[in-house]
């Protein structure tokens, strides 16, 4: 007798994982607050011109590792998360993108990719989108968060992640009382080598005036969250988030920033908004946020089939292209200084 | 030949593919906790996938046939701890242990929690990407004979110093069962079950599995055999295993044991006769149909505890002790 192969399967039982189309780098051109552009371009101009050198010579490494088929995609964040200072109306998508795009022309390049930032905590892919077609982007990235084992933890004790916190160490006890105040303890960072550089990051905080708290998150973890979206790596149950949007020519632009997509494509041929390798480019005071964020992704748990598929689409490129294991390895930046030339005419 | 050329961002790789840590497991450790879900009716299917959205964005697997079985995502938590060596040696694990529920046919829950053991590398702890990296493996530091390790695990009811998949597992229940999905009623008091297990892997082992029934009630220790590539199988029969053993107890200590009483002291048991007849038989379904390994390794115990031809034993006396209500009904009704 022969035996019968046979093989019964069901596709809800593992979840396929979309590819995303990435380019070989993703470079970030600047960001700034709604605010910023309270006096029209003077601070995006600023920043774009600061940026356009280090673009180039960028664009000069990649485009002599994969020649003239090299891809790199420009993008410029606008952070409509943090809640405006200024009692006035926040300018509109529609005269933001005016505002970028004759100042990315003044700086000589081009802006490919206009993002938002609340599109970061929960992302949408098509203008006026609701909750239906939206991905809780910050609360997928918490969740997937694993603090780091202090030496003794055996899984008794419940992590402690719920406090809207994380650390790369063992925190300092906390001491209350002065009377029998113990002697103080350093916190140490875990694996350190010698000294200790302890980062006790903020994910989010309870916005306690509603009804019901909600979690305001971070700049820190919106910037993670960010930096995953630009490397590819971010999933709502296997599905690919934040795809950009381009309006069609007749299309206009929502009015309100809410109801913009998270990646909106301001030109027409560009590269994918995802890349291999991430450059940021961004004046010093991002610098702590951006650590923080490195700090977060350190602590992520990774779909293994989302990095394999980033690893092999890598690999099978016409010239190859070995992924390092730790996505942050995939990320730069570049951080200018703030002295300006003062012009005399 | 065309020259490719081959651009290494990083040297992160070759270090990984050369590393000798990365070698397969030797040792795997796990725990099962099997309980009824706290709320009154069966779950749908939709409510059973909220239900097990432990993590957001990460997706639930779900089956229908045989029985409507849901997974949760799996859990990460991690650990660096002693572990608990029988006889001489000693040794620290650090890495990561996954813990996922499992929801069948939206009426018994089990949480499973799980690690793998390999020798580490080095002497030192890495840094926590490295075992983020591998998730559900712990690597060793120190050599202590595999043996003792897995009869340190296995010896251990209580553990206070070594891995604690216990504490690990019943987290996941409770995350679970305090879901504002449920109603938190309990359709009938039945107690929790535990499965403890330990697998020694290696190379050409075919599978062997050793039963011992703790003399704690609903404690069953289980030893296992077989090859590295095995482990999900032998993780998905510990599973199995929990959740037949624990309909079995269930139906024969709990349903017709109370029945009896019940009858005797002239009170009504027909609900929750009717329970394990409408809820609880029809999870009886050994997991054969999986794969030919998985079948040969049930048909083995079934062969050394009939389990299934003892279910049908009380399910047939579950239907007796009705047919007997419906003819006399109690007097007190």
């Amino acid at each position: 007798m022969t035996a019968v192969d046979v093989s019964y399967h069901e596709l809800t039982e593992a979840a396929r994982v979309e590819a995303v189309p990435l380019a070989h780098l993703s470079v970030e051109t600047g960001h700034l607050y709604l605010d910023d552009f309270a006096d029209g371009d003077r601070l995006i101009a600023r920043q774009l011109e600061q940026a356009a050198p280090w673009l180039e010579a960028a664009g000069k490494r990649i485009r002599k590792r994969f020649g003239r088929n090299a891809r790199i995609s420009t993008c410029f964040l606008v952070d409509d998360y943090t809640p405006s200072s200024s009692a006035g109306e926040p300018p509109k998508p529609s005269e933001v993108v005016d505002i970028v795009t004759s100042a990315a022309e003044q700086a000589g390049f081009k802006i490919d990719y206009l993002a938002r930032e609340a599109g970061c905590a929960v992302a949408c892919e098509r203008p006026y989108s609701g909750p239906r077609d939206q991905s809780r982007l910050a609360d997928i990235v918490a969740g997937l968060i694993v603090e780091e084992a202090a030496v003794g933890a055996n899984g008794s004790r419940p992590p402690t992640a719920q406090t809207g916190w994380l650390s790369n160490g063992q925190r300092s006890p906390a001491v209350t009382v002065a009377m029998d105040a113990p002697e103080w303890e350093a916190p140490q960072e875990f694996g350190s080598y010698r000294h200790s550089v302890f980062v006790d990051v903020e994910l989010w905080s309870l916005d306690k005036s509603r009804s019901e708290p909600e979690r305001q998150y971070s700049c820190s973890l919106l910037a993670a969250v960010w930096q995953l979206l630009r490397l590819g790596l971010l999933r709502d149950a296997g599905r690919a988030v934040a795809g950009p949007y381009r309006f069609g020519s007749g299309e206009a632009l929502p009015d309100l920033w809410s109801q913009l997509p998270t990646v909106t494509q301001l030109t027409p041929d560009a590269a994918p908004f995802a890349a291999y390798q991430s450059l940021s480019l961004l004046p010093p005071h991002y610098r702590a946020a951006e650590h923080a964020a490195e700090v977060i992704i350190d602590h992520l748990q990774f779909d293994e089939a989302v990095l394999k598929q980033t690893e092999e689409r890598a690999l099978h490129e016409a010239s190859p292209v070995t992924l390092p294991d730790n996505p942050t390895r995939r990320v730069s930046h570049l951080f200018f200084d703030e002295v300006h030339v003062t012009h005399n005419d | 030949m065309k020259s490719m050329s081959r651009t290494t961002i990083d040297d992160d790789r070759a270090a990984r593919t050369a590393e000798p840590g990365r070698r397969p497991p030797e040792l795997a450790f796990g725990e099962v906790r099997t309980c009824l879900i706290q709320n009154q009716g069966t779950l749908s299917t939709s409510a059973s996938v909220a239900l097990m959205q432990l993590t957001p964005g990460s997706p639930v697997s779900k089956v229908e046939r045989p029985v409507r079985r849901v997974v949760s995502p799996e859990q990460v938590t991690g650990i660096d701890c002693r572990l608990n060596v029988a006889r001489e040696g000693k040794g620290r694990a650090i890495g990561t242990v996954l813990s996922h529920a499992v929801v069948t046919n939206g009426r018994v829950l089990q949480g499973s929690a799980h690690v793998a053991l390999t020798a580490a590398a080095s002497s030192d702890r890495r840094e926590w990407r490295h075992y983020l990296r591998r998730q559900g493996v712990a690597e060793i530091i120190g050599s202590p004979n595999p043996n003792n390790v897995l009869d340190g695990f296995l010896g251990d009811s209580t553990p206070t110093n070594g891995v604690d998949l216990a504490s690990i597992s019943d987290r996941v229940i409770e995350d679970v069962q305090q879901s504002s999905e449920l109603d938190h009623h309990t359709a009938l008091r039945a107690s929790t079950a535990v499965v403890r297990w330990a697998a020694t892997l290696e190379a050409e082992r075919s599978p062997t599995v050793h039963i011992v029934k703790s003399d704690v009630p609903n404690v069953h220790a289980v030893r296992l055999e077989g090859r590295p590539g095995d482990l999900p199988m032998l993780l998905r029969f510990c599973e199995e295993f929990a959740l037949h053993e624990w309909l079995l107890t269930t139906v024969k200590d709990v349903i017709v044991a109370r029945a009896e009483k019940d009858i005797d002291r002239d009170r009504d048991p027909l609900d929750s006769l009717l329970f394990a007849l409408n809820q609880l038989v029809p999870l009886w379904m050994p997991p054969t149909y999986l794969s030919e390994r998985m079948k040969a390794l049930w048909d083995g115990v079934e062969s050394r505890t009939h389990y299934t031809a003892l279910f049908d034993k009380q399910v047939a006396r579950v239907r007796d002790l009705r047919d007997q209500v419906k003819i006399r009904p109690p007097r007190r009704f």
